[in-house]
């Protein structure tokens, strides 16, 4: 019996679940109905759930809610439900072609807010408790009621009192956590590292309110000096005490300087090679950006035709890259985002000398370093250089590349020297090792090169510069071998020399006791045009007087690309930069350009004759022993050999630059 | 966290600096290098001013943004910097008569 019982109760359920699955699969349906209404101008709808959306209310629930409640209270079945429903819709699109118009308004308003979230907040707080529950009445009633909060919520005088509410419900200051965990979020981080440089920019601005009517000493100050040291880059942290190793502009933001600084003698812990970017157009104080590694740097690049990245070259033999972007994770990293391993096929020498050449399609990096290892890299792929070569100097043995310098607009020959004295002329295609011209004359290593940029009406890309430990500069021609020129104004180690980019005959040469020299070949063809001495300090000089403080050894020099800066790096970690007078970049006569050549042309008929007479003399003197006797392209061709009188220095001056005007009388030479 | 706390320094050591503050749009402090009090009334009075001029520029063109505000008054220069971001930041200046106030967002 009590089987018979527990069977019929089964029954029964199973048939009560049978008629809820009914009801379910009658809900379901109306909700499809209700949703795939075609009569129902679904763009009513569509409207309708708009309007809602911009109420800050889900659209669901509403449209679930209202018809369940019509079903409740009319207890209807199935068939009239559905149509009902239907003809619902069809109410509530004829209402809403009328509300939609007033829709477009609170977007506006909507838009007013959507960043400040406070507000918007307190908005739908407001529009809710206006208008209730949102189950009572049709859809359009309570549309209607959105909008009344809404517009109601526009007026002033409702908006300045929900600014007070919210004024009064902001009041709870941030807790220490709440500040910690903002300060460590990476959003914070990333919104103050870029704001604090455009706040430290703002502050260095110079004063742009100045009234020239009213304010006399708003006048600027026109220097009749040839170079005028304005600026001097350090960092406390960063750059004190580490020795420059290369200087290098951004081609792209051409106010950009990468510089590339050696290891902190005698620390453990810091990075060893470390790059800052600066900024010369703002006169901020602090590095655009700070990178390193943990391997001495030895020499630095922008990477031409990608702005975001700069190349360094480590005393391992490693190159390594770092990317100004933020990284995947959006942290800016200071670490390099790519190196190059340390294989054979690689270098395993220090890189003294790195350079992207080429056009913004075809470009690589080419690398030397001092084994005599040229290697072209890819600029995506730092795994494996695409080329290389073993470069062989003349005793057959592999060339110590200090420096290495381009022709401009040659991307495939180059000039390398180095620790042998040579310069060596190759290309860096092919598989011939051993250089096509040889430029012998140093007999010390050579510490720079510099091609001559030659933008003008005469093409003097042939001309280059080399600049050597044996304390002259030499000027060589590619296609001349009898155009050369001895420029021995210095008393100590050259170690760079750079051509002007905008004046054919200027350059400017450093040497390790702090001089720093400007020629204009024009002007002078013995001697500077004028010469600033740095010192290292103030403290040197207070020590003795009447002795000269001890020179800064300056190690890297760069012209701005527009040729109205100079860049100096010294070994104490400091960056100065010069104002060169403006009529060597600005306005600069083609005419130089004449006096230029003829001036070559001069030098060359010098050399000649010197040629002559020494082996009219039955000397047969061997080429270098010509060319490192001084030449001097005096118009008599005079072979003075006197060197030039030290310059004045001003002992106990605080500046540590003196700054003397060289050889005041320019000699007319042509 | 170090290299925030850093770049406050040195801006604080800038020529004419009187303080910093960092504030989120809400006008409530996350950093100040200057007293309660002074950060409240400071944070307090930009944040309002910051809202209106941002009020102004959204009223002209409703898809524009304020950026960076920049006052200069009589004795005081003042400027802001406003980002869209959730975050403001405010600093101000002091060169001899002028006062520089700069808060961003």
């Amino acid at each position: 019996m009590s089987a018979e019982e527990r069977r019929l109760e089964l029954e029964r359920k199973k048939a009560k679940l049978a008629e809820m699955r009914n009801a379910k699969k009658r809900q379901e349906e109306q909700k499809r109905q209700q949703l795939l209404n075609p009569t129902g101008g679904a763009n009513g709808l569509k409207r309708a759930l708009e309007a809602l959306v911009v109420c800050g209310v889900p659209p669901t629930p509403n449209l679930k809610s209202s018809p369940d409640k019509t079903d409740k209270a009319e207890n209807g079945t199935l068939s009239p439900r559905g149509q009902r429903v239907a003809a619902g819709a069809r109410v509530i699109s004829l209402d809403f072609t009328q509300s939609h118009t007033v829709a477009s308004a609170p977007r506006d308003n909507e838009f007013d807010y959507d960043d400040d979230d406070m507000h918007h907040h307190m908005e739908l707080h407001s529009a809710d408790s206006h208008h209730g529950s949102p189950l009572d009445g049709d859809l359009s009633d309570i549309l209607r009621q959105h909008h009344l909060g809404f517009s109601r919520a526009v007026t002033h005088e409702e908006e300045r009192k929900e600014e007070e509410k919210a004024a009064q419900q902001k009041l709870p200051d941030l807790s220490e956590e709440e500040k910690n965990q903002i300060m460590c979020s990476t959003g914070f981080v990333n919104f103050f590292e870029y704001s604090s440089k455009v706040m430290m920019r703002a502050l260095a601005e110079d004063d742009i309110f100045i009234n020239y009517a009213i304010d006399a000493a708003a006048e600027v100050a026109v220097s009749g000096e040839r170079m005028t040291l304005i600026r001097n880059f350090a960092d406390e942290k960063w750059t004190a005490g580490r020795a420059v190793v290369g200087i290098s502009f951004s081609e792209m933001h051409p106010e950009l300087v990468a510089v590339g600084y050696d290891e902190l003698p005698e620390a453990s812990g810091e990075p060893n090679g470390v790059v800052v970017v600066w900024n010369t157009k703002f006169k901020k104080p602090t590095p655009e950006f700070v990178f390193y590694c943990y391997s001495r740097l030895t020499s630095v690049a922008f990477a031409r035709f990608h702005p975001h990245l700069i190349i360094g070259g480590c005393y391992s033999g490693q190159l390594v890259l770092w990317d100004f972007r933020p990284d995947k994770h959006n942290v800016n990293k200071k670490t390099p985002c790519n190196k190059s391993p340390l294989s054979v096929q690689a270098h395993t020498h220090p890189v003294y000398s790195l350079a992207v050449v080429g056009s913004s399609n075809a470009h690589n990096i080419v690398s030397v370093s001092t084994d005599g290892k040229l290697c072209v890299w890819n600029m995506e792929t730092l795994s494996q250089p695409v080329d290389g070569k073993e470069l062989v100097g003349k005793p057959a043995k592999p060339v110590a590349v200090l420096c290495m310098a381009f022709p401009p607009s040659d991307v495939n020959n180059l000039i390398v020297a180095g620790e042998d004295g040579g310069a060596y002329f190759l290309s860096r295609h092919g598989q011939s090792t051993a250089a096509e011209k040889i430029f012998e004359g140093h007999s010390a290593p050579v510490s720079g090169a510099s091609f001559h940029p030659a933008i003008g009406p005469i093409d003097f890309s042939h001309i280059f510069l080399t600049s050597s430990m044996d304390w002259t500069i030499k000027l060589w021609s590619l296609k001349d071998p009898k155009l050369r020129l001895s420029l021995e104004a210095h008393v100590d180690y050259v170690y760079d020399v750079a051509w002007s980019p905008t004046h054919p005959a200027v350059f400017a040469s450093i040497d390790t006791d702090g001089n720093l020299f400007l020629w204009n070949l024009n002007e002078d063809v013995e001697g500077p045009v004028a010469r600033l001495r740095l010192t290292r300090g103030g403290e040197t000089e207070e020590g003795a007087e009447g002795v000269a403080a001890p020179g800064l050894v300056l190690r890297k020099l760069s012209w701005s690309a527009n040729g109205q800066h100079l860049l100096v790096g010294g070994a104490d970690g400091e960056v100065r930069m010069l104002d060169v007078h403006e009529h060597m970049h600005t306005g600069v006569r083609s005419e130089e350009w004449g006096k230029f050549a003829s001036m070559l042309a001069d030098v060359r008929q010098t050399v000649e004759e010197a040629e002559e007479l020494s082996e009219a003399a039955g000397f047969g003197a061997p080429l270098s022993a010509v060319t490192s006797t001084p030449v001097t392209g005096g118009a008599g061709g005079s072979l003075s050999t006197t060197p030039r009188t030290s310059f004045a220095q001003l002992p106990g001056q605080s500046t540590a630059a003196a700054l003397v005007a060289g050889s005041s009388s320019p000699r007319s030479l042509f | 966290m170090s290299d925030v706390e850093e770049t406050i320094k040195r801006i604080q050591s800038q020529k004419g600096v009187v303080g910093v503050i960092v504030m989120d749009n809400a006008g409530r402090a996350i950093r100040s290098t200057l007293d309660d009090e002074q950060t409240a009334q400071y944070s307090a009075l930009l944040q309002t001013l910051c809202e209106r001029a941002k009020g102004a520029i959204r009223e002209l063109d409703s898809t524009n943004d304020l950026t960076f505000l920049r006052l200069r008054t009589k004795k005081v220069s003042e400027s802001f910097y406003l980002r869209p971001s959730s975050l403001i930041r405010l600093r101000m200046k002091s060169s001899s008569p002028l006062t520089r106030n700069i808060c961003w967002r």
